[in-house]
């Protein structure tokens, strides 16, 4: 009869649904405070997971509001504001009621986080694309030409063309598609935030590899960001070829 | 785990719960020709009888106590049978219980229904 915890414990991760119910309702009962324990533990994860499809449901109200129109796709961009590298978009297509646990604004997300969501959306998306604008067609353009650049560079690159796409608060000039502009749209909406998270991971590595080639600045810790480091190694070294000169001048350079 | 199995784990909850609040269990799902019983249990100086109602989830509908009357006949049945075969002495007070288990709640009902006018 007396069975071990470990043995329970596998039951219990072994069981869903109703029979998972039926486990629990019995190992609560368990005379052993720590099968109890086990159950408790259990109950406690079911609701957490609960709470987390419950959050990302209700980050696709949007996605839900136009899917009548056809394929949803969310654009977000990464690096608007630092003095280096370039500006990414990304763009992404998820399937309908696609489960992408954890799936939230790439801000709000550990770096290991973003680099697991980023092969969990590239496997799950209908379609994805990323856009890369440099430093230099920045400092001509000016940031935002520059990311509405981006952004068309990432539409251009899905494999199949979406009827909708939910922004996060902007409208892309260049695009015919009819766009949503959403205010904090990579946090209310699962494809902003896969976008914004393709944004940033692929522009974060890109960071890093820049590192390599001028090690002098710590690209891979700041990602060009303007941090005090950042700043003391400009003016012990200069701009660098990856520096905005646009973003730069204000600090003398 | 089919339905069977799933209803078994759910008596075995219920009996470990009777057994915490002090009863001991004497069967577990009895049954003859008239009707079965989940669970018999002596309880001080009451025997009971005792029916498991289990809903997993939220799902809507009656309380999972409600035991309906063609059940609570069976239930009856099966009682007056045990009682007979064991030769349980006449002066026994009895009682039919119901153990509701809902999501992680377990309430037991003390009497939840009387032996069904039939049986009387």
């Amino acid at each position: 009869m007396a069975e071990k915890l470990a043995q329970i414990k596998e039951k219990l991760d072994a069981a869903a649904g109703e029979e998972l119910e039926a486990l629990l309702a019995l190992y609560e009962q368990d005379e052993r405070a720590g099968a109890r324990k086990l159950a408790e533990q259990k109950r406690k994860q079911l609701a957490r997971l609960a709470a987390e499809r419950q959050r990302l449901e209700e980050m696709r109200q949007f996605e839900h509001m136009y899917e009548e129109y056809g394929l949803v796709c969310g654009i977000d961009e990464a690096g608007r504001g630092p003095l280096a590298g370039p500006v990414a978009a990304g763009a992404v297509i998820l399937p309908r009621d696609c489960e992408i646990l954890y799936l939230n604004d790439s801000k709000k997300l550990s770096a290991a986080k973003r680099d697991e969501l980023y092969e969990e959306i590239q496997e799950k998306a209908v379609a994805w694309g990323c856009g890369i604008v440099g430093a230099g067609r920045i400092d001509e353009i000016n940031i935002l030409q520059a990311t509405y650049e981006a952004m068309c560079e990432a539409i251009g690159s899905l494999k199949v063309m979406p009827d909708v796409l939910l922004n996060d608060a902007v409208t892309i000039p260049q695009v015919r598609i009819r766009q949503i502009a959403i205010v904090k749209g990579d946090a209310r909406s699962v494809s902003i935030a896969a976008a914004s998270i393709i944004a940033k991971v692929t522009r974060d590595r890109m960071m890093a590899e820049y590192a390599e080639l001028f090690p002098e600045y710590g690209f891979d810790v700041h990602k060009g960001y303007g941090t005090a480091a950042h700043i003391e190694a400009l003016k012990k070294y200069g701009p660098c070829p990856i520096h905005r000169r646009s973003f730069i001048k204000n600090f003398g350079f | 785990m089919n339905k069977r199995k799933i209803g078994t784990v759910y008596e075995d909850a219920a009996a470990a719960f009777l057994e915490r609040e002090g009863c001991r269990i004497l069967e577990h799902g009895f049954r003859c020709r008239g009707g079965e019983i989940d669970l018999i249990a002596r309880d001080g100086e009451y025997l009971v009888f005792a029916e498991v109602k289990y809903r997993a989830g939220k799902g809507s509908g009656s309380g999972p106590e409600a035991v309906d009357m063609r059940k609570q006949l069976r239930i009856s049945k099966a009682a007056l049978f045990y009682l007979a075969r064991c030769q349980i002495p006449p002066d026994t007070p009895c009682r039919f219980d119901v153990i509701a288990i809902d999501g992680g709640k377990m309430r037991r009902i003390r009497g939840a229904f009387p032996l069904h006018p039939a049986c009387r």
